[in-house]
């Protein structure tokens, strides 16, 4: 009966909508793709409309193979630690369980480069560490922060929690049958995980990977204090440091490639994984009661990865700070405008995705101009928008200046950011069967009235979900903000930015910190609610 | 004898084909003012679609529909599904999960202001016995409960037609009968048209005042349930109602004779013609035609019993006292439960 009653849904939705014209619905959809289009069309206008080569072959390839291999390396960890997490955490069950469940995801409200100020000065060679260790144990450690593994060791600190998100909603999610199965052909319990679990879950091991090196691909500011230069960092200084837009549209271009591969990759993973998702069976999984040392060096193991991607660097940036003596009204004038900004691109961003939810049934391609946007760094969406910008600088009088700047940002946020939003909301809109709209409109509401008194209100709980997303992202967003904020217009991520490059790193803490304490509620309140959310809900 | 009212829905030789392949064609069916109107054929063969069109969820490619005598599909016009007045009780029930008991069925009535609402929704609630359960959640009430609530909706805006789309059939046995008669005297207190969807004949007949049958897009036939059910103008019209024998047969001088006996051939000229006989048109008779009895099956309410006779097979239903196969029977035809068809659609 579930069976046939499905297929009908699936018939019906197929079928093509009434109107053969768009309607005001699609026309909003529209609207939402053009704001994501609108950068990335400039991107390439701007690469196109400058001198042959701003940049040199040579420094754009040196560039390219920085990004790739700090792409490779994230991924190779992020693969490695997301998965064991996710895979304890599921099949295990071991002192703090519960607690890890969720927390493991909080370094998600650390922004990348306050856990590249607090490890880079924790294991600086001139540092306290680094002389205590050379003192005491007379050895020191065969590691420069301040290179590319470096780098790529902070950032996977930092976004290993996307591959153990991914990963752990596989986990939940897979068949018992074909691990039971696995057993009873004859494979120890390790061989199980890596024959069948593994290689089961593997389409969401590509998409949470796919994740992780979109936002490595995507990060200035822990690259940049390292002294990594990726084409992001690049894009960057060409534009502030040799003000060549095109120089660095140029840099933007191989980055915007790369972002289409690692959609093409993350999307084709999610078809895998929605195929298996429909194969579960509503069996509980074997869950393993792990006793003595394996139990503690689960704890241990996940208290780790807390400790490395939130912890450790939070509690070095407090102690540093308290060192200090903060510059408290321009601290709390940036708080005030990151707070503004994070609010307004969470109304703008839900909005325009909203509008893509429910108008974008015959526009596939407005949803996927907005995935290219996500997968897309910040600061190639903001060179992006300089096109546009010049445009509009030119028609508005000088005294709305910065009031048009800050739409230019809200504008970044949103191409960058839609995406993230859709997708919470596509998932709360799942729960309105196509028939449920057609009762609306049989009831006498118009397609508008439908979308906004049925599909609206039963989604209502998942536009919270995505304006936190979006919040939480704005907050701790660098590149975009440095580029296209207007003058002397400040966020925390700006000023940390700055003490930063002054080498005053106690002051950077300070701000950072902020970040931190802004972003950690709601990444609380959206990963306990995930924790908490079984397959299929 | 009441005078003949116009319909209130009116289908003109409506098609509708997708991606080239035809699902609805030429389909024209007429709906009146309180009359209960079946529309009964297998899956797949555009009943469904034919339903959506009416209710303006889907275009038609071909043909016309009026409603209360206003054109409401042609080619040049398309008046959306809002603006129909007509109510629509989906398969799936389609009830709003954010909004109470209550509040679904006072959905679609906010031209009235607050107070005239509630007490309109709660009207037809007392109506199908759901007083009691205004103020639930529609998840938390069993599936006849749902059912009600969906058809109290979809009547509340006062619709002048009503299109119900297998509204039973995610109720089982027992549960679906009871829900069924409930609804029905529902029904009939509106004065709205119905027209009911489904694949059961035996709920069809039930529940129709009219029978509309329809396969592989075409309407086959319409009238009343008896008239379909004894009088059936194809073989596939009457197979849609349940079990027929059709069986060669000759006519002449205005009788009917086929390998299981005789019977009145009506208005039929001479010549060959095929008898349909329904599993009840066949009896014992001390003095019929003698047949083998090669099969007894227990049916519950009947024994089927499958007979050959001059190398044809039939199938009898049998109230007691089954024979044995192997046994020789003699047989007869009750001649108000047989038709004769025309060769031509008997092979359809």
């Amino acid at each position: 009966m579930a069976l046939s009653s499905g297929a009908a849904t699936a018939i019906l939705s197929r079928r093509r909508p009434v109107a053969r014209n768009l309607s005001g619905l699609q026309w909003l959809a529209l609207l939402a793709a053009l704001v994501a289009a609108l950068p990335l069309s400039g991107i390439v206008v701007t690469a196109l409309s400058g001198p042959g080569a701003a940049i040199p072959l040579h420094d754009l390839l040196r560039y390219a193979w920085t990004s790739a291999w700090l792409a490779v390396l994230v991924g190779f960890i992020t693969a490695t630690l997301g998965t064991t997490a996710a895979w304890i955490v599921v099949m295990q069950r071991f002192p703090g369980h519960s607690f890890f469940c969720w927390a493991l995801a909080l370094p998600l409200a650390a922004p990348a480069f306050a856990l590249a100020y607090a490890y880079a000065d924790l294991f600086d060679p001139a540092g306290d560490l680094r002389l205590w260790m050379r003192g005491s144990l007379g050895f020191d450690l065969p590691f420069e922060i301040r290179s590319i593994g470096g780098a790529a060791l902070v950032l996977s600190c930092a976004f290993y929690p996307y591959v153990y998100l991914a990963m752990r909603a596989a986990f939940l999610g897979q068949s018992v049958s074909a691990l039971e199965s696995a057993r009873m052909l004859g494979c120890s319990p390790r061989q199980t995980f890596f024959r069948a679990a593994l290689p089961l879950a593997r389409p969401a091991l590509a998409a949470g990977v796919a994740l992780a090196v979109m936002e490595t691909l995507a990060d200035y500011g822990a690259a940049q204090f390292l002294a990594v230069q990726t084409l992001t960092t690049g894009v960057v200084r060409s534009w502030s440091v040799f003000g060549s837009p095109a120089g660095a549209a140029q840099l933007a271009v191989p980055l915007l490639g790369a972002a289409a591969l690692l959609l093409w990759v993350e999307r084709s993973a999610r078809r895998g994984r929605s195929h298996d998702a429909a194969q579960i069976q509503p069996r509980p999984l074997a869950i393993e009661q792990l006793h003595g040392a394996r139990a503690a060096g689960a704890t241990m193991f996940c208290g780790l990865l807390l400790t490395l991607g939130l912890l450790l660097p939070a509690g070095w940036l407090l102690a540093s700070a308290l060192a200090h003596s903060p510059d408290l009204p321009r601290l709390a004038q940036a708080a005030l405008n990151s707070l503004s900004m994070g609010a307004a691109g969470a109304l703008v961003t839900t909005g325009l995705a909203l509008a893509l939810a429910l108008g974008a049934a015959r526009l596939p391609l407005a949803v996927r101009i907005a995935s290219l946007g996500y997968a897309t760094p910040g600061a190639a969406i903001a060179i992006g928008l300089l096109v546009p910008a010049a445009l509009v600088w030119r028609i508005v009088p000088a005294g709305a200046a910065f009031w048009v700047g800050l739409c230019l940002l809200v504008c970044a946020y949103a191409a960058r950011l839609m995406a993230a939003a859709l997708e919470p909301i596509d998932a709360g809109m799942a729960r309105v069967t196509p028939s449920m709209i057609w009762a609306g409109r049989t009831l006498g509401r118009s397609e508008m009235g439908a979308a906004f008194f049925v599909q609206v209100p039963i989604a209502r709980a998942s536009l919270l979900t995505a304006g936190l997303i979006v919040f939480i992202d704005v907050l701790k967003e660098l590149p975009a903000t440095l580029i296209l904020r207007p003058f002397n217009f400040d966020t925390l991520a700006v000023i940390a930015n700055n003490y930063a490059l002054d080498e005053r790193l106690g002051q950077a803490g300070l701000p950072s910190l902020l970040i931190i304490l802004l972003a950690l509620p709601p990444t609380i309140w959206l990963s306990r609610k995930i924790a908490a959310a079984r397959p299929g809900t | 004898m009441t005078l003949p009212r116009s319909p209130v829905i009116a289908a003109s030789a409506v098609s509708k084909r997708y991606a080239g392949a035809p699902a609805v064609q030429e389909a024209s069916l007429a709906l009146r003012a309180g009359r209960i109107t079946c529309l009964l054929g297998p899956s797949g063969c555009g009943k469904t679609t034919l339903l959506r069109i009416i209710a303006g969820l889907e275009r038609a490619d071909e043909g016309e529909i009026r409603a209360e005598n206003r054109i409401i599909e042609a080619r040049n016009v398309f008046v959306p599904p809002e603006a129909r007045r007509i109510g629509f009780v989906f398969q799936d029930l389609a009830l709003f999960p954010h909004l109470s008991v209550l509040n679904n069925v006072a959905f679609g009535l906010r031209a009235l202001g607050r107070e005239e609402r509630r007490s309109r929704a709660m009207t037809l609630l007392e109506r199908f016995h759901l007083a009691d359960r205004a103020d639930a959640w529609p998840h938390s009430l069993s599936g006849g409960e749902q059912q009600r609530v969906a058809i109290a909706r979809a009547l509340a805006p006062g619709p002048a037609a009503l299109l119900l789309d297998e509204p039973f059939s995610g109720l089982d046995g027992d549960l679906r009968a009871q829900v069924r008669d409930f609804v029905l005297s529902g029904l009939r207190e509106s004065a709205a048209a119905v027209l009911v969807v489904t694949h059961d004949p035996e709920e069809a007949m039930l529940l129709g005042d009219e029978l509309v049958l329809m396969a592989r897009g075409r309407i086959v036939q319409s009238g009343t349930p008896e008239e379909c059910y004894f009088r059936p103008r194809s073989a596939a019209a009457a197979r849609l109602l349940g079990r027929a024998n059709l069986v060669p047969a000759m006519v002449t001088g205005g009788v009917a004779s086929c390998a299981f006996g005789m019977f009145p051939a009506g208005g039929f000229g001479n010549g060959p013609a095929v008898a349909m006989l329904r599993p009840d048109a066949l009896q014992l008779e001390p003095c019929g035609i003698a047949a083998e009895v090669i099969d007894v099956r227990f049916g519950g309410s009947h024994y089927e019993v499958r007979l050959r006779a001059q190398g044809q097979e039939a199938v009898m239903h049998l109230g007691k006292e089954p024979p044995t196969p192997g046994e020789e029977v003699r047989i007869g035809i009750e001649p108000s439960r047989a038709a004769l068809l025309p060769q031509e659609v008997a092979a359809d």
